[in-house]
């Protein structure tokens, strides 16, 4: 299998009036295609370790690549590049852009990598169809519900063919049932050999729909787990693993 | 209190940014504003001061002595409307030698310089008592380097009598002699026969107070009367206090008509930014409203917050501008004060100054208190939940339609984003317009000032000028003039004064000879006279006497009627357009033995104008006064070009800083769209693309509705000025003004420009904040 994401000895010191320290020396490879969970409480990396990966944040030490690009060495200009080609980003809160219609929204990223507007246009609609909103395509994202803001921000996260698809708590704003259908949709996608990296607090979500699971807390990679049926690995045990190092 | 003012200064130190902008913009217009209420409350206040101090006299009357004897005028002191009168005295309009150079001085002959009207100021010296002894007014003596001591020779006479000056006066009944250029000049009575030559007459010069006398109609019915009492054509020259108050205030009128000008233009332009600064903090405040009001600030308090945050930068700006405003009144002023020997420094008033910064501060706080209502008006729970004010959630049509122009997709939704926040938009592209129109309406003035001082008469002089004295022929010196091979054009001309039916008084009448028609006089009705018989008007006197283009008037010179027609109306600079101009020949039938007195000499190109003037005064240095054209922009036209200068960086100052305000805010508001943008590979560069973009839709609309304004304004605040001085612009002067479309262009690009200067920053600081902190906070 391809390593699509790897970190080597990646660390994130934050400076302030006391040193915080957001990633201590964490090494971590996902191959093409994988549907992998980070998962932790508050203050436990999670964030820190997808930023670095999204080019948003550079590392204190260590080194970061993604589909064969480092990312260290990259102008701000070159990494913007990178996310536009490389990379879609789904939000917790969405981050849709009010004034824009939802296929304006969507566009946007591939407009701004230089796709033609055509092409652009027919991959957004046929994104629209698979992801069932194809008749709010006019719609504002002031008159839609979560859910459907949601599916549009996969929708944009998607329109690029992004080499990988970053989901920073996709449901953290979302009822549990609407949140549930974003998640099946993110197991669609990643069936058609999307790689994704899920950011969850949730232990039971990043169980019961990726298929690796790295837990972090306080910086460092506390578990990395498969979620095989071979694996032995179940959502019970990784719930028990939570509440094991709440009580520490 | 202490908590409203704990929250106006802890608002103020967040956002100090706008804080300073404020403090900025208002310091430069309460400086300009003050400078022009000063300007406007001293221009004329030195003049009645001084006025009523030296008794003035409300009107001067010149009787020709071949006409009327001095008993016959002791008459018109009884007259029912004067209240005090001086004179006559005898005297007559003389020409000087002043080393070579030669200056024509309307001598009279008094005996001391008190008396009930027009009590001349001694300021250097004394009064002239003796035989060969001479007093002048402190102008002209500066302005001809003379001073007490020094000697005048009469070349009126053979004998060339020589005067010493022995004092020197202030006198409120003669403008600057840089304004006015017959100047008096006085001598004992018993020495005014001794200094006449053979050509010369004696005049009698009287002043005379009436008790009414405040507008030009009373003071025309008062002259009716005098020359009703009195043979017919003996009144052969007048001159009303109301015309010497407009030459001593015409400079200060011209320039305050620009000051208030740019200051009302500076003043709406910062309290639309102030209105756009309330509104925006208003709207990013929404959650921190909520939470001040459930603890407890009134409505009229959290109103208050936002007020006092605008009024405390303003007070700032007031305190040092108003003070600079006041200093530079100074200098504007002290040029007339001068002449009237009052010190400026009496004449400013630091109270005007005050009542300029209270009234900054009530606009102010007008136009920062309707956008607080709205704060005021919140409920509370509904502040908290919704958190901000709802962001724009409609379709730009301009993005659109700059979408289907396929620009690129940074730069459509920039421009898009324009008037997300329309009340925000209109404000700022306002702010912008009213720079454009400023600087438009400076841009007018400069060609208008330049267009002002080609034409003949005050600024603008001829190649060379020649004044002719005594009994030296006309003729030999044509011969001279026309021996010269640089000579391309000669036209001459003299002063004379006309009796015209229906006029008040009598007008300027100056007769020409040559082809004056070439000199640049701007004609705005009908053509410049041809031949003799035709003859050409000021606007003024044209009115005065109910003329129109082609009719037939009859201008009674010398006693002499002359039959003239009326061919066109020009616009005259000397006299404020009570002017009249015909042909040479026809003042011969007045006049058959005269000889013109000045010489107007155009020279071929590249001529040298000194060689030349030293060539011809070489001839007769003894009867010639020759004058080359100095070079250079005339002192008044360089500081009005200076002040406009000055004032129209002040605008754009003004607007540059409305668009930064503007930007600010708009990225501010959108830092969260900006930081998603990033993420989703917007580069540094395609953000300040974005952000610029939107600013310079703003600009570009504030620059083409900007133009047309400024030309309205140009020609509006130009005709109220001229107007003020009686003596307004016909519409020939304006055509032309703005024909070079490249400066128009320019112009139109000025607002983009302020919109480039003023969104720079806040679009480099939207660029480099991180996404990272920005997506975090939530």
């Amino acid at each position: 299998m391809n390593t699509r994401i790897e970190l080597t000895n990646v660390s994130k010191i934050y400076n302030g009036g006391s040193k915080q320290v957001g990633l201590s020396d964490v090494s971590l490879s996902i191959p093409s295609g994988q549907f992998a969970a980070i998962m932790g409480p508050s203050g436990s990396g999670k964030s820190t370790l997808l930023n670095l990966i999204a080019g948003l944040d550079r590392p204190t030490s260590g080194t970061v690549t993604v589909d064969g690009v480092s990312l260290g060495g990259l102008s701000e200009a070159a990494l913007a590049r990178y996310r536009r080609q490389r990379l879609g980003v789904v939000f917790q809160f969405f981050h849709l852009l009010n004034q824009l219609s939802v296929l304006d929204n969507i566009l946007l990223p591939a407009q701004l990598a230089g796709m033609k507007t055509a092409t652009a246009r027919a991959r957004a609609r046929d994104l629209l169809d698979q992801l069932g909103i194809a008749e709010k395509a006019g719609e504002y994202p002031a008159r839609l519900s979560g859910g459907e803001r949601q599916r549009v921000a996969i929708a944009r996260a998607l329109v690029n063919r992004p080499a990988v698809l970053l989901a920073d708590e996709p449901t953290g704003a979302l009822d549990s049932r609407t949140g549930e259908q974003v998640l099946d949709l993110l197991v669609e996608v990643n069936r058609g050999g999307q790689t994704i990296v899920m950011v969850t607090h949730d232990a039971k979500l990043a169980a019961a729909y990726a298929a690796r699971v790295v837990s972090l807390r306080d910086g460092r990679i506390l578990d990395d787990a498969q979620m095989q049926p071979s694996s032995g690995r179940s959502v019970s045990d990784l719930m028990q693993l939570e509440i094991k190092e709440a009580g520490k | 209190m202490k908590a409203l003012l704990t929250k106006i200064l802890g608002d103020l130190r967040r956002r100090r940014v706008q804080a300073i902008v404020i403090f900025i913009i208002v310091t430069l217009t309460a400086g300009v504003g003050t400078l022009g209420i000063e300007v406007l409350n001293g221009s004329s206040a030195p003049f009645d001061q001084a006025f009523n101090q030296q008794a003035g006299a409300h009107l001067q009357v010149a009787f020709d002595g071949r006409v009327v004897t001095p008993d016959q005028l002791a008459a018109t002191t009884t007259l029912p409307d004067v209240t005090a009168s001086a004179g006559p005295w005898p005297g007559s309009i003389l020409p000087f030698a002043n080393g070579t150079a030669k200056v024509l001085l309307r001598v009279l002959g008094r005996a001391d310089p008190g008396g009930p009207v027009d009590r001349l100021q001694i300021v250097a010296g004394h009064w002239a008592t003796q035989s060969g002894e001479i007093v002048l007014t402190r102008s002209f003596a500066e302005a001809s380097q003379l001073s007490v001591g020094s000697q005048l020779t009469a070349i009126s006479r053979l004998d060339k009598p020589t005067l010493t000056v022995v004092g020197e006066v202030t006198d409120i009944d003669e403008a600057d002699a840089s304004l006015q250029s017959l100047q008096y000049a006085w001598v004992a009575p018993s020495q005014v026969a001794g200094l006449l030559g053979p050509s010369d007459h004696v005049d009698y010069v009287m002043l005379f107070r009436f008790r009414q006398a405040a507008t030009a109609a009373d003071l025309q019915q008062d002259t009716q009367e005098i020359e009703g009492a009195l043979p017919p054509h003996a009144v052969a020259n007048t001159l009303t206090y109301l015309v010497v108050k407009q030459i001593f205030t015409v400079n200060s009128t011209i320039i305050l008509g620009f000051l208030l000008a740019f200051a009302a233009f500076a003043l709406g332009a910062v309290v639309l930014i102030i209105a756009n600064v309330v509104t925006g903090a208003v709207l990013a405040s929404y959650r921190e409203i909520g939470i001040i009001k459930a603890l407890g600030f009134t409505p009229g308090q959290v109103v208050l917050t936002f007020v006092g945050q605008m009024l405390i930068p303003t007070l700032a700006g007031c305190i040092i501008g108003a003070p600079i405003g006041v200093l530079g009144s100074i200098p504007i002023l002290n040029s007339s004060y001068q002449a009237l020997n009052l010190p400026a420094t009496t004449l400013v008033s630091p109270l005007l100054a005050l009542f300029t910064t209270i009234g900054i501060l009530v606009v102010v706080s007008l136009f920062a208190t309707f956008p607080a209502l709205r704060a005021g008006l919140l409920k509370p729970v509904a502040a908290i939940t919704k958190g901000t004010a709802p962001g724009p959630q409609r379709r730009s049509l301009l993005s659109a339609l700059l979408q289907r122009l396929h620009l690129p997709r940074p730069l459509s939704v920039g421009a898009g984003d324009a008037f997300a926040r329309p009340l925000r938009g209109l404000l700022t592209a306002l702010a912008v317009l009213i720079a454009v129109a400023t600087l438009t309406f400076a841009f007018g003035l400069q060609s208008s000032f330049q267009k002002v001082t080609a034409i003949p008469g005050f600024f603008a002089r001829p190649d060379v000028s020649i004044t002719r004295y005594g009994a030296y022929p006309d003729s030999t010196l044509m011969q001279t003039l026309q021996a010269q091979p640089e000579t391309a054009r000669v036209v001459t001309y003299t002063f004379d004064s006309a009796i015209v039916s229906g006029l008040s008084s009598p007008v300027s009448a100056e007769p020409m000879r040559g082809s004056s028609a070439a000199d640049g006089y701007l004609v705005s009705q009908g053509r410049w006279f041809s031949g003799p018989g035709e003859a050409v008007g000021g606007l003024a006197f044209v009115q005065e006497a109910h003329l129109k283009v082609g009719d037939r008037l009859i201008a009674t010179v010398n006693n002499h009627p002359l039959q003239l027609r009326l061919v066109g109306i020009y616009y005259d600079v000397v006299n404020f357009g009570r002017d009249l101009r015909f042909d040479w020949s026809s003042y011969l039938e007045a006049n058959p033995t005269v000889q013109p007195t000045f010489y107007s000499i155009t020279l071929r190109p590249g001529a040298d104008f000194q060689a030349y003037a030293q060539r011809v005064s070489a001839s007769a240095p003894d009867f010639l006064s020759v004058q080359p054209r100095p070079a250079g922009t005339p002192p008044f036209v360089a500081l009005a070009n200076a002040i406009i200068l000055v004032l129209a960086l002040v605008l754009a100052v003004i607007a540059v800083a409305g668009v930064f305000n503007t930007v600010l805010l708009n990225t501010r508001e959108r830092t969260q769209d900006i930081a998603t943008l990033k993420a989703l590979g917007m580069s540094p560069g395609q953000v300040v693309g974005m952000v610029v973009s939107s600013a310079c839709v703003l600009g570009l609309l504030g620059g083409i509705l900007g133009i047309p304004l400024g030309i309205w304004l140009h020609r509006t605040l130009l005709d109220l000025t001229t107007s003020a001085i009686g003596d307004p612009l016909p519409a020939a002067f304006y055509q032309g003004a703005f024909d070079n479309l490249a400066i128009l262009a320019l112009l139109a690009l000025g607002g983009i420009l302020a919109a480039l200067l003023g969104g720079a920053l806040p679009a480099r600081s939207a660029a480099r904040r991180s996404v990272v902190e920005v997506l975090r906070a939530e």
